[in-house]
């Protein structure tokens, strides 16, 4: 049991409460939660229900009223927040090149074999030619700056992924392209991610297990196993049964939560 | 453009030369205007009201930057200041001349520029402290995230820095313009400077050479414009988000 627990690497959340300073209610009460390494957590839940609040908690952007977070084996370092507003993370006067850079830099860690891993980062991104014309970020469209998010969250390898819905407003090919992408990262790195969104398929190609949030600002206890295996290409999944089986099983449960409150 | 546009419609309205006074029309005010470039004591007045308008600015730079982090630091020293703040922007600073003159003596070649230093300074300070208040509070968490770093020192120099810089060219630009007029009139009063255009508009007033007055007034545009350009060119380069 006690080398199990030095291996062990994830989040485990306590007993967390927090409640905003003009809020008369707690947007987060006594929730209980465990990530466990290399797992993908999707939370699901109707909005103001607290997921992103629980990002911002995680990633000590605010911090709890009660409970504990612990981030095991995992230092607060390699942590990473891809936020729906891809200009929240980007830095507007570095060119896209710095930006990507920046974490590397910042952390002295931008040696010859990190240059070659952001390089075929840009390419897989398809960040090249702007890197090549040294455009700035605000000189992007919409997708490419998504993208520009993405390769900035990614580029220091982070060990836990925090995805606040990051894939809202752009379009399906892209989006397709992006957690194809992602899922792959996630397999290379070995990262553990929480991901928060209101897309089921989202949720479902992406997640090994889906977490529902109820409006009293608790983890619901019915959660959705994801066999991941069976979805390998998101375009072919959509019409398999075991995706369309998922995506019912999980309508199903959205439904139950949110008409029981 | 619009010196020429103004210039004809000051002549159209005849407002260079009503019957009585006789003054300059415009010609003869902008045939000075070229001559006095080339004129000894022009050109000395021009560099020692420069200097000043210089030395002001370069000071309530320092001084706005380093109040606005030090008030930064905290929200407790932020609310102690606040007022105070307000309180002295809500004074002209014509009304601190007489403590000026007390203290520093009113001749002193200091006073002009310490005088203009206190409304500038005061201007730099709340525009870079509303560019503090109005940073992306989503993009500093993202820069402590991704740098793995924890110091506010660092976080000041390569984020807000950075966010605060389009509020302080702001300001400074306002801040830029009240040191000219403060500098210009305190000049012109008088006080502390001897040399600089303030006091020869005074001395060629008094001598009725009023093409000569309107050729400095033309000056003191031409060094707020000029400055002026010089800020939105460097804006431009690293301001430019």
């Amino acid at each position: 049991m006690h080398q199990t627990r030095l291996i062990y690497m994830g989040v485990i959340l306590k007993n967390l409460t927090f409640q905003y300073r003009d809020s008369i209610h707690p947007i987060i009460e006594d929730l209980n939660l465990e990530i466990k390494e290399n797992e993908t957590i999707a939370l699901l839940g109707i909005s103001g229900s607290g997921k992103s609040t629980l990002l911002n908690l995680i990633s000590s952007f605010q911090k709890p009223n009660s409970g504990s977070i612990e981030l095991v084996n995992i230092d607060k370092s390699e942590v990473s927040y891809i936020r729906q507003s891809a200009m929240d993370m980007l830095f507007p006067w570095l060119t896209v090149k710095e930006n990507i850079e920046f974490a590397l830099k910042e952390r002295n860690q931008l040696d010859s074999e990190a240059k070659e891993r952001l390089v075929s980062l840009i390419k897989i991104l398809g960040l090249t030619e702007k890197v090549n014309k040294k455009n700035y970020p605000t000189e992007l469209s919409g997708g490419e700056k998504k993208r520009l998010s993405f390769a900035c969250g990614l580029s220091y390898s982070p060990k836990l992924i925090l995805l606040d819905e990051a894939f809202t407003g752009i379009d399906f090919s892209l989006k397709w392209e992006l957690w194809s992408f992602l899922r792959a990262e996630i397999k290379r790195t070995k990262a553990t991610v929480i991901l928060v969104t209101h897309d089921f398929d989202e949720a479902i190609f992406l997640a090994d297990r889906i977490v529902f949030f109820n409006s009293k600002k608790q983890i619901d206890t019915k959660e959705v196993k994801v066999n991941k295996a069976d979805i390998v290409d998101i375009e072919k999944s959509l019409s398999e049964p075991s995706f369309i089986k998922t995506k019912g099983e999980t309508l199903k449960i959205y439904k139950e939560i949110n008409e029981a409150i | 453009m619009l010196p020429l546009f103004l210039a004809v419609l000051f002549s159209l309205l005849k407002l260079f030369s009503p019957a009585i006074l006789k003054f300059p029309n415009v010609v003869e005010i902008y045939s000075d205007f070229f001559i006095s470039l080339s004129d000894n004591s022009v050109l000395k007045a021009i560099l020692s009201t420069a200097r000043l308008i210089l030395i002001s600015s370069f000071v309530s730079v320092i001084l706005g930057i380093l109040f606005s982090f030090l008030l930064n630091l905290n929200k407790w020293i932020w609310s102690i200041f606040e007022p105070t703040l307000d309180f002295l922007r809500s004074i002209p600073v014509t009304f601190f001349i007489p403590a000026f003159a007390i203290i520093l003596g009113i001749s002193s070649p200091n006073i002009i520029w310490i005088l203009a230093v206190i409304p500038s300074s005061l201007i730099i300070i709340v525009n870079v402290l509303h560019g503090i208040k109005q940073q992306n509070l989503n993009r500093l968490h993202q820069y402590y995230l991704i740098s793995g770093k924890k110091s506010k020192i660092s976080a000041f120099i390569k984020v807000t820095f950075f966010e605060v810089l389009p509020y302080f060219i702001a300001g400074f630009k306002i801040s830029l313009s009240y040191a000219i007029v403060i500098v210009t009139v305190l000049e012109y009063m008088q006080m502390g400077n001897e040399t600089g255009l303030g006091t020869l508009v005074y001395n060629e007033m008094e001598q009725l050479n009023y093409k000569r007055v309107y050729s400095i007034i033309i000056i003191v545009g031409l060094i707020g414009y000029i400055l002026n350009q010089l800020i939105d060119k460097i804006s431009q380069k690293y301001g430019r988000f």
